[in-house]
């Protein structure tokens, strides 16, 4: 096979290597900046864009009459991704503050008696499914102050279940088109239809959370010890009462509905001609009209500076694009694996696990789109390599304490309300452990979707 | 962006304190009693009468209608009397409004609303602003929380006896920022106050009683909304009250000295609704 032939895309035209390296070098300094948290991560990318523009500004990288309207282009081509993530987070924060989820959660927490053997199972169910109709952070929230509180209540170490909420979250991520920002992200790139994900990705993201929940319950196996007798421990849980935390029984009906409507947008949206964000957006109004939520505090809870974050990632990706580094990068891995889709995955998936594990899974999301987009460019089929970057970039998180917001979410936490904190080697320990064995888990599942010819064709 | 959002994760937590801490607490079954109507002459008689109606017809009970009082008997004694005569389970008074006090003088029950509040033996409903639609009354009744449990619980079986079918019941807690507990010193101190604070108020018989009443709410099919307010007490109720038309219910010894007899006086004045008030 010529090589050359098919990697035409990074060879055409000689790039000027200047602009490349400094602005890659700015991507690089934006990336340190957010793994080793030296600046607020907003500002991080804020900044990042900043030079990154300035710089592509002066060395001509830009081209055009009007080279600063490449700004405009870079952010008008994620918008959607933006009206997603903020429709989505309206709606999911007042779903989420509704009292529904909570309600739910003790009823599940009831119905396993207390008992380990059922409790951290309920946990990690509980954590998916919370996660995938509320997104990461709302269902993290929800379970990890759930699990501190009934650990606490039945004297039992949290820690088990604390890691059970960090790691089963990622593969929460992973269910739908809307339960991760990764997921949302590289599937709105991609194209991929709502429904797809029932078929790819939602059968993944249980097979990887059965691996990491046997992993997890294999390692604190000494932790999940009962205490106190079984009628205490009965009494105790039964003595939970889900109804005083409920503020307005029709609020979470209603918010309900809505949530479940949204979602049968989301999934039907391309045969009603309208974007993700429009249905998002569609939600979000809806609830804040008829949830009884004050809308402006309703508005008020959405995360902006991941909004900010988002547009400085985007300017910033989309100036070093502009270089063609990101092509060059993709013309590397490409001069590797030819069009051998294994070999692309056996090195596309492990590398953004590891990135993702170390930087945030965002980021590295952001960067690998057009990198992707560049290998596909190239001759490479789109199915794997789009499900593989997303399996990647969602369960990437396990590895690492700063992986994934689910985990700085409930390690927090933990450290806050009981004073237990999971260091780097603890953390490593389990979720190197899940993610060693995810790897080859999302390699082999791909593979198998491909070697059967079973992949929705994008 | 990554940063976990402490208020957040305290907010979730209380909820989940105040669902293991929430004491039991089960409504107590009301019988009623027939209805007795004072009526006194003013302009509120008409409202007092259709509201009166309403309750009788919805409780299911009878509705007696005391003559004007007559010789020297004062007309709280002659109220007290002829409702404990006809056996009446609560007395239904109109209460002079703002300016048609001065036309009522010292015969309109208003002189003596003081007397009755001390020396009834039943629940008595107290008519207030005229204008008011009565009709709409009994869909939406509030019932500001007092943090007595015990009180509180029969206080919300009245007011699940009065709201109308498919009406909407509101829960109140207000936090008085001039009368702090330890709870409520540590909620004012959050930025955002609002209904999700009553959690962390740490009071498991208020927890309790919400659980209660939301249980009841459920299984009668009416709605029920808990909602907390920061501010003077009697204000901030009747203020929340005054925005709806419904009817408001409180509770109050029959003890002269208590202070909760001062601020049911108080609310009962502030209030343009009716205020049902309970032992």
């Amino acid at each position: 096979m010529d090589l050359l032939a098919v990697t035409a895309p990074a060879a055409e035209g000689v790039r000027p290597v200047l602009p490349m390296v400094l602005i890659g070098l700015v991507l690089m300094g934006t990336f340190v900046a957010i793994a080793f948290e030296l600046v607020h991560k907003s500002l991080a990318a804020l900044a990042g864009a900043i030079v990154a523009v300035v710089l592509a500004l002066a060395l001509g990288v830009f081209g055009g009459e009007s080279p600063y309207e490449h700004v405009h282009e870079f952010i008008a081509h994620d918008l959607n991704v933006i009206g997603v993530i903020v429709g989505t987070s309206i709606l999911v924060g007042i779903a989420g503050r509704s009292g529904l989820f909570h309600f739910i959660a003790i009823k599940l927490v009831k119905l396993t008696g207390g008992k380990p053997a059922l409790l951290l199972p309920a946990v990690m169910a509980a954590t998916i499914g919370f996660v995938t109709f509320l997104t990461i952070a709302p269902g993290v929230l929800i379970m990890t102050s759930l699990v501190l509180v009934i650990t606490r209540e039945l004297d039992y170490a949290p820690t088990p279940y604390i890691m059970t909420v960090a790691i089963g979250a990622n593969s929460g991520a992973l269910m739908t088109f809307a339960s991760g920002i990764p997921t949302l992200m590289i599937g709105t790139s991609a194209g991929i239809p709502y429904v797809h994900f029932l078929v790819v990705s939602l059968p993944l993201a249980l097979i990887s959370a059965v691996l990491a929940f046997a992993v997890i319950r294999w390692s604190y196996r000494r932790q999940l010890i009962l205490t106190g007798s079984r009628e205490e421990r009965r009494e105790k849980v039964a003595g939970f009462d889900e109804w005083a935390l409920v503020k307005d029984r029709a609020i979470f009906q209603r918010s309900a509905v809505i949530l479940g409507l949204t979602i049968l947008g989301f999934a039907f949206a391309q045969k009603l001609g309208v974007g993700l964000d429009f249905i998002a957006f569609c939600g979000a109004a809806a609830a804040l009209f008829f949830s009884g939520f004050d809308p402006e505090e309703a508005i008020r809870h959405v995360k902006w500076p991941v909004i900010l974050f988002f547009v400085g990632l985007f300017v910033l990706i989309g100036a070093v694009r502009e270089t063609g580094l990101l092509d060059i990068l993709a013309a590397q891995i490409f001069k590797i694996s030819g069009t051998n889709v294994t070999l692309a995955l056996l090195i596309l998936v492990p590398f953004v696990f590891v990135t993702a594990g170390i930087v945030d899974n965002i980021p590295v999301a952001a960067t690998m789109i057009p990198i992707v987009r560049s290998m596909i460019a190239s001759g490479l089929p789109a199915e794997p390599l789009w499900w593989g970057l997303i399996a990647a970039c969602n369960l990437g998180g396990n590895p690492t304490p700063v992986g994934s917001i689910a985990a700085v979410i409930a390690l927090h936490a933990l450290e806050k309300e009981r004073g237990i904190r999971i260091g780097w080697g603890e953390y490593l320990k389990v979720g190197g452990i899940v993610t060693l064995l995810q790897i080859p888990l999302v390699i082999g599942y791909i593979w198998m979707f491909r070697h059967l010819d079973i992949f929705p064709a994008l | 962006m990554n940063e976990p959002d402490d208020a957040e994760l305290d907010e979730s937590m209380d909820s989940f304190e105040a669902a293991f801490t929430a004491r039991r607490i089960d409504l107590p079954d009301i019988t009623p009693l027939p209805l007795c109507l004072a009526p006194d002459g003013s302009n509120q008689d008409e409202p007092a009468r259709r509201l009166a109606e309403i309750l009788a017809a919805q409780l299911e009970v009878e509705l007696h209608r005391l003559a004007p009082p007559a010789g020297d008997t004062p007309p709280f004694q002659h109220i007290v009397d002829g409702a404990r005569a006809a056996g009446c389970g609560l007395i239904v008074v109109p209460a002079p409004f703002a300016e048609d006090f001065a036309e009522l003088g010292a015969a309109s029950i208003g002189t003596n609303l003081d007397l009755l509040l001390s020396r009834r033996a039943t629940p008595l409903l107290v008519v207030r602003d005229p204008e008011r639609d009565i009709e709409a009354t009994l869909r939406e009744v509030v019932l500001p929380l007092s943090f007595v449990a015990r009180d509180d619980a029969l206080a919300a079986a009245w007011a699940f006896r009065a709201l109308a079918p498919h009406g909407r019941l509101h829960l109140l807690a207000v936090v008085d920022p001039a009368h702090p507990t330890p709870q409520t010193a540590d909620a004012l101190e959050l930025a955002e106050f609002g209904e999700s604070a009553l959690a962390g108020l740490g009071q498991p018989e208020m927890a309790g009683l919400v659980a209660a009443v939301q249980r009841h709410a459920a299984k009668q099919n009416v709605g029920c909304r808990v909602s907390v307010r920061v501010g003077d007490a009697v204000e901030t109720v009747a203020a929340f009250a005054n925005d709806l038309e419904c009817l408001l219910v409180t509770t109050c010894p029959c003890d002269e000295g208590s202070p909760s007899l001062s601020q049911a006086h108080a609310l009962i004045r502030q209030s343009r609704n009716p205020v049902l008030v309970l032992d």
